[in-house]
């Protein structure tokens, strides 16, 4: 079983296919070498026979066909004895036979032959067949014809059998080489890999705390397992946020059912007093606002954090909804006894959604309502930053405790834990929702005496600014 | 006044029925599209009051329906459907009102005379008048008693809201819809705050005052006098 998964593992496979590649192309290599050695080794070999035979033809001109005859025999002997080729082979000299007619030889060694004007022949002798020669054959005259043959060199043998025993050796040793290396990597790899399998499934069986182990040398495989860690701890994170989103989704809406269930006891118990009644009616009533505004939110958060709304969006003048929205807000804040000042550059344009862009600058300036303190200075500052644009809402005072700096864009985070505030703790995430849908971002400056957000939000050319 | 009831919902249509004929309103309720179609063709109506998820068939397309065969009875859609898109949906397919629930009949109410109000008389008038209060349309003035009013550009246009349905119900909703343009409902007391300022503007300097504030719900501009 595990076997048969390393010969189906990639690796091996790789591996096997590799060695195979450089083996051909060894193999290829040796092989052209030799074709080119040999071609260059015959050229040479065919030079010289051609050279004699035009000495002969040259000798043949001057004296006739005896003269040639004499030339050819050794020891006053035209034909050549067999025994002789050994003595032609070692100082390197020609074998020849002159031929009158189709086959009657008048010197030289009888058994050579060619069937073309260049040949290569197998020599006829009973000990020295298997060497082959180059023989040309040259035509004297109407009757004549001179045939010179030269043995390939041995260099070209003994290359040419080397090659051939190499390839074989090659072919037999690399391709088992090749399953054993590949065997051994590929299984090196599956036991890094089969660890963070093992993890993935832990994980998948819902033991969310393991992580894959690392081995600390900082290969391909330790770079996976940490960045699969990462993933599983925003993972668990996440999870863990839902499971605080829910609780606080409950708890949100519990408070407000408890107290309209509780005024609804009070009505029976007070029938009588019409006054009380009232009272308890008011009461219920804007305890189902609150639990309202709560559903409210977090629907459009969903619809938000779904994006469907990218698709309405349109060129937004920021500055003139920025300006409208602080001269409507400023009094609003002015009867809680804030003040508000916009600095709002002008031609200012996002592409977005002008209803959701309303409700960021919304959202935040009614948390400056809700916190800063009495008699602060707020403002809404509108600018071009680079390529970006940078909204900035601020009070100078008293700004977020140190402790729900991280969290507090998350859902659910009040600044007061006791939730007593009117708000639902969910402002602020929609703002960032609203910011991250528009490619944005919103982040707490640091380091100010107040709560000073800022909003980035990618800049669109304004429609009547040139190209 | 008649009125055309469009919900399946059993306790929600109580609730509004209850509240209409308590205001002396005529209901007819029905409890799902095709009737309601029907309804609608074969009598006529001031409003019609349509619910927008019924079973069978979606409140939208029963209101397309409508408008195709040349009913033009002013439609209010009511919805549990908060998102932005759906409100537009409703608008675009031909309802003059959308109203998201739960709604407070007060809501309810002021939206259906709002409607009725509007619909016989849709040409502009340039100049408002009630009692010695006066709201110029063409050069963006107000007077009262010939005295000449500053008012920020907010409150000249709750004021010309106001006085456009005198004697009604104006709810704090119908003002962020109508005056600011959101269709959501801030925390703060946005609209509280510029519905004030205008009175102390308008009304404080004055024996009687024109605008009273309805608990809970909303504002009216005094049409009596």
């Amino acid at each position: 079983m595990r076997r048969n998964s390393i010969l189906r593992s990639s690796v091996f496979r790789i591996a096997v296919g590799s060695a195979l590649l450089s083996l051909s192309v060894l193999l290829a290599l040796g092989w052209g070498a030799y074709a080119y050695y040999r071609n260059q080794l015959l050229n040479q070999e065919r030079d010289l026979i051609a050279y004699e035979a035009e000495a002969a033809e040259a000798r043949f001109a001057r004296g006739g066909i005896e003269r040639l005859i004499d030339d050819i025999a050794i020891e006053e002997e035209e034909i050549w004895e067999p025994d002789w080729l050994y003595q032609t082979l070692e100082e390197g000299e020609f074998v020849l036979r002159l031929i009158a007619g189709e086959e009657e030889t008048l010197a030289g060694y009888p058994d050579l032959y060619a069937d073309y004007d260049w040949d290569y022949a197998e020599l006829e002798h009973e000990e020295l067949d298997e060497h082959p020669v180059l023989v040309e054959r040259v035509w004297l005259d109407d009757e004549h014809s001179l045939l010179v043959a030269r043995f390939m060199p041995d260099e070209l043998f003994g290359w040419y059998e080397f090659l051939v025993f190499a390839s074989v050796v090659l072919a037999f040793s690399i391709l088992p080489l090749a399953v054993v290396t590949g065997y051994l990597l590929s299984h090196s790899v599956y036991r890094r890999l089969s660890t963070l399998a093992d993890t993935a499934a832990a994980v998948g069986d819902g033991t969310l705390e393991t992580r894959a182990p690392l081995r600390g040398n900082g290969d391909e495989f330790d770079r996976l397992s940490e960045a699969f860690n990462e993933m599983l701890e925003r993972i668990t994170l996440l999870t863990r946020n839902m499971r605080s989103v829910s609780v606080g989704v409950a708890h949100d809406l519990k408070t407000p059912v408890s107290n309209i269930d509780g005024r609804l006891q009070l009505i029976e118990r007070d029938l009588h007093d019409p006054e009380a009644v009232t009272e308890h009616l008011q009461r219920s009533r804007s305890h189902i606002a609150a639990l309202q505004r709560t559903l409210d939110a977090l629907l459009r958060l969903g619809e938000i954090e779904a994006g469907a709304r990218r698709a309405a969006f349109t060129l937004v003048d920021l500055s003139s909804l920025s300006t409208d929205l602080v001269e409507s807000f400023a009094p609003v804040l002015a009867d809680l006894d804030k003040s508000l000042e916009g600095e709002i550059a002008s031609g200012i344009f996002v592409f977005g959604d002008p209803d959701l862009l309303t409700q960021l600058v919304i959202n935040l300036l009614e948390n400056v309502g809700e916190h800063a303190r009495d008699g602060a200075k707020a403002w809404l500052q509108l600018q071009r930053s680079g390529d970006d644009i940078l909204l900035v809402v601020g009070d100078d005072g008293p700004g977020i405790p140190e402790r729900l700096r991280d969290v507090l864009f998350e859902r659910f985070v009040q600044l007061d834990s006791a939730r007593q505030s009117s708000g639902n703790g969910l402002g602020l995430s929609i703002v960032r929702a609203i910011a991250e849908l528009h490619q944005g971002s919103v982040s707490l400056r640091d380091g100010t005496r107040g709560a000073v957000f800022e909003v980035r939000l990618p800049s669109s050319r304004s429609p009547y600014s040139s190209v | 006044m008649n009125i055309l009831l469009v919900e399946d919902d059993v306790e929600t249509a109580t609730f509004i029925s209850r509240g209409l004929r308590e205001s002396g309103a005529a209901v007819t309720h029905v409890s799902d599209a095709p009737q309601g179609i029907v309804a609608a063709t074969q009598h006529e109506y001031d409003t019609i009051i349509f619910d927008r998820m019924l079973p069978g068939m979606d409140g939208l397309d029963a209101v397309r329906v409508l408008r195709q065969s040349k009913i033009e009875t002013p439609i209010i859609m009511l919805t549990a459907l908060a998102g932005i898109d759906d409100r537009v949906d409703g608008l675009e397919a031909g309802a003059d009102d959308y109203l998201v629930k739960p709604f407070a009949f007060a809501e309810l109410y002021a939206r259906i005379r709002a409607l009725g109000r509007r619909q016989p008389m849709q040409q502009e008038e340039l100049r408002l008048q009630i009692s010695d209060l006066v709201l110029d349309r063409t050069t963006q003035q107000v007077t009262r008693g010939g005295e000449r009013m500053e008012l920020m550009p907010r409150e000249y246009r709750i004021l010309e809201f106001l006085m456009q349905h005198p004697g009604q119900l104006v709810t704090r909703t119908m003002l962020l819809e109508k005056v600011w343009g959101y269709n959501f409902d801030p925390k703060t007391s946005l609209v509280q705050t510029h519905v004030s300022r205008l009175r102390s503007k308008i009304d404080k300097p004055f024996e009687h005052e024109l605008i009273r504030t309805v608990r809970g719900s909303g504002y009216i501009i005094d049409a009596s006098q």
